[in-house]
């Protein structure tokens, strides 16, 4: 049996986001998400993997399947201990980048989830949490 | 019924120069195949290729007509595994054979648009299941699988092509990381000026995801090749990457995107004043004619 | 460098770089305000009813025109392709790799001024004429 699985993937590294793709793809594909649902979910991971390495300088993502009273999800944690985040409500919205991205990473995945949760202190890191409900 | 199985056997000795010649300006790799080798390899595949063409039979290779070809792609892939070639140099050593065939292909069809399309879209088809037989092989032939290979695996790349006077394809497969997108990027810049194409088609049917950092580069693409007086076209947006774009936020109002990249190429030939029309023959009923606008 | 051709649609900048070309050395000086013009002109020095000009000097943004058309122009013809080029004009990373992909050598910025061209202008115009002896 295969439940209450759970992965961690190093994110170091930009062929390590191109991993955390793969590997979320796999399990959305495991768990018989639609195609639609798979897209979202990778698409999603891509972009926080990529935040926790070029803004949070690397950590990891732990991949997990979950479930409530009626239904599976897959459950995304990113972890970096980058310099955090000190406005989070600025760092959603659409445009907002202190980089040279389009400042859509962030707000772009939370639309592609279900629920979505960031918690951040500054000097100390940031972790995002992510599930997609079948 | 398309003519491009003959086409191949009829013309395999001059598509097979023309990939000489293209492979000699290419990276090579001389550190690690010789001149004698690339040749006597091309030419066993063009004739395997060649052969399992005769068979009429472009879609399917599994069947016994083909034979030849997957055997001969096996054991150059076991010989480039040993040599110290990564999976899409391999792979590329395929692929490379597009442009080649494409040039053939334009050859024989030089007023048929409609036919046009269908040759350079089952030959793409066939080459990509010739490169794709290649690349197993290598793997198969590896001991160990490890997962930078299988990364490697989804990085093949299909060079820039020209697809007619003026209209430039690129047909990306694989991962983008942000390295790989600019590289890819700038080759499609830098062939619109060699070229002088004015309309450039970006084929991403064989990405599996874009995100704002794939997006980005494609919109400052777009914006370059506008600036120099070329035109892009996105094709092979899948349904469920369109409703992810628009998730994202991404804008691509004022982007031209098209389905397939036939429909795209269609668009193209409008775009530099090249029409299909369909005008009635004198005896043989309806013809499709391709001519310059005035 | 004896015949320059300027293609360029600011008045001031027109009056700028002429003063510094005839200052090299120009003797004739032929100022087009619009890419159509330049491209007819280049026509015309392809069927030899006109001199071919040493050296382009030419701006890239114009109202409704590209100067990548004058670019295009010139790398599709061998003939044109062996005059020199310098492109003068507001800038940013992209034009000037796109630039380059031409095979512009010269690229030179309009916000540093003419005294910049000029410096520009003078090693490029030893170099040409060490090349033409
Ligand atoms: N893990 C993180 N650690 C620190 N800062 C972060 C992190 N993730 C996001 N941020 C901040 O939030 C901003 C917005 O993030 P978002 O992903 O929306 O845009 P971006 O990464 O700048 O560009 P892109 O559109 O390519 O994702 C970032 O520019 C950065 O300042
Ligand atoms: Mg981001």
């Amino acid at each position: 049996m295969k439940s209450a699985k759970q992965e961690t993937v190093p994110i170091a590294t930009s062929s390590d986001v191109v991993m955390a793709r793969q590997k979320v793809r796999q399990w959305a594909i495991e768990m018989k998400f639609t195609l639609v649902d798979q897209t979202k979910l990778v698409t999603a991971a891509s972009e926080l993997a990529r935040n926790a390495l070029e803004h949070g300088k690397g950590g990891h993502m732990v991949i997990e399947q979950v479930e409530n009273s009626v239904k599976n999800g897959l459950k995304l944690v990113f972890e970096d201990r980058g310099p955090g985040i000190s406005d989070v409500d600025a760092a959603l919205r659409d445009g907002f980048t202190t980089g040279g991205g389009m400042g859509l990473g962030l707000g772009g995945s939370k639309r592609l989830v279900n629920d979505f949760q960031i918690e951040s202190e500054p000097g100390k890191g940031t972790r995002v949490t992510v599930v997609r409900w079948k | 019924m398309s003519k491009l199985p003959e086409m191949i056997n009829k013309h395999h000795e001059e598509i097979r120069a023309d990939w000489l010649k293209q492979m000699s300006t290419a990276v090579r790799r001389a550190d690690l195949i010789s001149n004698e080798e690339l040749e006597s390899q091309s030419r066993e595949l063009m004739d395997a290729i060649a052969s399992g063409a005769r068979s009429g039979e472009l879609t399917n290779l599994d069947g016994p007509a083909w034979g030849q070809a997957r055997d001969t792609l096996g054991a150059i892939s076991t010989s480039r595994a040993k040599q110290g070639f990564s999976t899409s140099e391999t792979a590329t050593f395929v692929l490379s054979l597009k442009q080649p065939i494409f040039n053939a292909v334009r050859r024989e069809n030089p007023s048929d648009p409609a036919a046009l399309f269908d040759d350079i879209w089952k030959s793409t088809q066939l080459i990509d299941k010739l490169a794709l037989i290649t690349a197993d092989a290598f793997q198969a032939s590896r001991e160990k699988f490890i997962a930078r290979q299988q990364e490697e695996l989804m990085e093949l790349s299909t060079p820039v092509v020209k697809l007619w006077d003026g209209i430039l394809a690129l047909p990306i497969i694989g991962t983008l990381d942000s390295a790989r997108t600019q590289v890819v990027m700038e080759s499609l810049l830098q062939a619109v000026v060699q070229t002088n194409s004015r309309v450039a088609i970006i084929d991403i049917t064989g990405v599996p995801t874009v995100d704002t950092l794939v997006a980005q580069h494609l919109l400052k693409t777009i914006t370059a090749a506008r600036l120099m007086g070329a035109d892009c076209i996105i094709s092979g947006v899948r349904p469920q990457i369109a409703q992810t774009i628009v998730h994202l936020g991404i804008d691509l109002a004022g982007v031209i995107t098209k389905a397939k990249l036939s429909d795209a190429f269609a668009l193209a030939l409008q775009r530099t004043g090249q029409v299909v029309t369909k005008v009635n023959g004198d005896n043989a009923g309806k013809r499709t004619l391709l001519r310059r606008e005035e | 460098m004896h015949r320059v051709l300027i293609v360029e649609d600011t008045p001031a900048d027109v009056r700028q770089s002429s003063a510094v070309v005839k200052k090299l050395g120009a003797q004739d000086v032929i100022a087009l305000n619009n890419i159509a013009a330049a491209i007819l002109f280049l026509q015309d020095v392809l069927e030899g009813t006109k001199p071919a000009p040493d050296l382009i000097l030419l701006d890239l943004s114009f109202p409704r025109e590209s100067g990548f058309e004058v670019l295009r122009y010139w790398k599709s013809n061998a003939k044109l392709h062996q005059i020199h080029v310098v492109v003068w004009t507001v800038m940013g990373d992209t034009e000037k790799k796109l630039c380059q992909f031409f095979g512009v050598e010269h690229v030179i910025p309009k916000w540093a001024g003419p005294k910049e061209l000029e410096a520009a202008l003078k090693t490029f115009v030893q170099d040409s004429d060490t090349a033409q002896t």
